[in-house]
């Protein structure tokens, strides 16, 4: 039975006008459950925990990233025993999205092929991502300069207007559990034209990008990271794959394009 | 149309890029493709195919599926299917492939070795000085 872990403040409350059909679709599935809601920030959190002691295989976030983050958050801190499934009904969906999770109609679809794929999070500066991490260059959208090194001696030199660091996992199940760097030189922009051309076609493809299971990223100014709980300023990043993964039910069989 | 274009160009996770301005040293390793727009120095294993770019100076031994070299390349490369040398590339270092294509304008400089021995330079460079050798 799947344990159903409700935000009704989500999505400025959209799970109000859609409870009913939700219910009524997940039954039709047969992927009915038990469903809780929570009445404030960390509540999602204690209901994953007395999910787990009463044994539930399976969480399900309904709701946006913040219940999703207390929810992934949760089920790490217990050792990663429970499925996390996620109804994305919330402003920003940013999880839901990586594993291919567009709506809800979708996102219960998905849940009832329960197609499972374990993913290892990272830290970054003793701060756990599950995700993604954004570093973002400040003071003006200047680019700053970036030396980059990891264990197996690979050094990496130039500049970024921002970068960020994922699981390459989550985008394609099929994919080893491996650190995915992408560096971006400059803002992005260009014009209203810029996102319909093919990158490669003006100047190959304008990022840096792969894979490596750590990294440390020295700055030559502090940037500002995203994407953990709390958000930091910081010059030095040493990022490191963990080795606890945690299961999430993902529509991906092949993965996308990143 | 655009869009199916724009997707066909997108990466792989899996592919390993190197912007123009940014340099990398040390051993690469990718289980996809690699293309290389700035400078890189060291080794390079990839299973996939290798795009050394126009702007691109590689110092580099490369091991990989095939290759297309339209930048710089100093060392030697194994590409066990395929290479092409585009009008624009220069390379300098030994060659080892089962097929090899040379774009008029080319400069190879280095021994060529090929598995089949059909296969050979399909258009021989044009440029002065540059005679690959088999």
């Amino acid at each position: 039975m799947y344990y159903y872990i409700v935000n009704p403040a989500a999505g400025a409350g959209s799970i109000n006008n859609l409870q009913d059909k939700l219910k009524k679709l997940v039954t039709e599935l047969g992927i009915d459950g038990e469903f809780v809601k929570t009445i404030g920030a960390g509540d999602a959190a204690k209901l994953a925990h007395q999910a787990l002691e009463d044994k539930f295989k399976t969480i399900i976030a309904v709701g946006g990233n913040e219940t999703v983050d207390e929810i992934v958050q949760a089920v790490y801190e217990r050792g990663g025993r429970a499925a996390i499934g996620i109804i994305p009904i919330g402003k920003h969906n940013t999880l839901a999205g990586q594993l291919g999770v567009s709506d809800w109609r979708q996102a219960c679809r998905t849940l009832a092929a329960r197609r499972l794929v374990k993913i290892r999070p990272f830290s970054a500066n003793g701060q756990l991502f599950f995700y993604r991490l954004s570093l973002t260059a400040t003071a003006g959208q200047t680019p700053v300069g970036f030396t980059l090194t990891t264990k197996q001696g690979l050094k990496i030199k130039g500049s970024l207007s921002s970068a960020t660091v994922t699981n390459q996992r989550i985008l394609n199940p099929r994919y080893p559990n491996r650190l995915l760097i992408r560096i971006e030189p400059e803002p992005s922009g260009g014009g209203a034209w810029a996102r319909w051309l093919p990158r490669r076609a003006v100047s190959g493809h304008g990022f840096s990008q792969f894979q490596t299971d750590d990294a440390t990223i020295n700055l030559t100014r502090p940037a500002e990271i995203t994407g953990g709980l709390e958000p930091m300023q910081t010059d030095e990043i040493t990022v490191q794959l963990d080795d606890q993964p945690v299961t999430f039910i993902t529509d991906r069989q092949r993965g996308r394009q990143s | 149309m655009l869009d199916k274009l724009r997707r066909a160009t997108e990466a792989d996770p899996r592919d390993t890029m190197i912007a123009h301005r940014v340099s990398v040293s040390g051993e690469l390793t990718s289980e996809g493709n690699v293309w290389i727009d700035g400078t890189f120095s060291g080794r390079l294993r990839a299973k996939g195919h290798v795009t050394i770019g126009a702007s691109a100076l590689v110092e580099a031994d490369i091991t990989c599926d095939s290759a297309t070299i339209v930048g710089q390349l100093q060392g030697n490369l194994r590409a066990e299917a395929a290479l092409v040398i585009t009008a624009t590339g220069r390379v300098r270092g030994d060659i080892n492939t089962q097929q090899l294509d040379v774009e008029p304008g080319a400069i190879l400089v280095g021994q060529v070795a090929t598995d089949d021995p059909e296969a050979r330079p399909k258009r021989q460079p044009t440029e002065a000085g540059s005679e690959p050798t088999t």
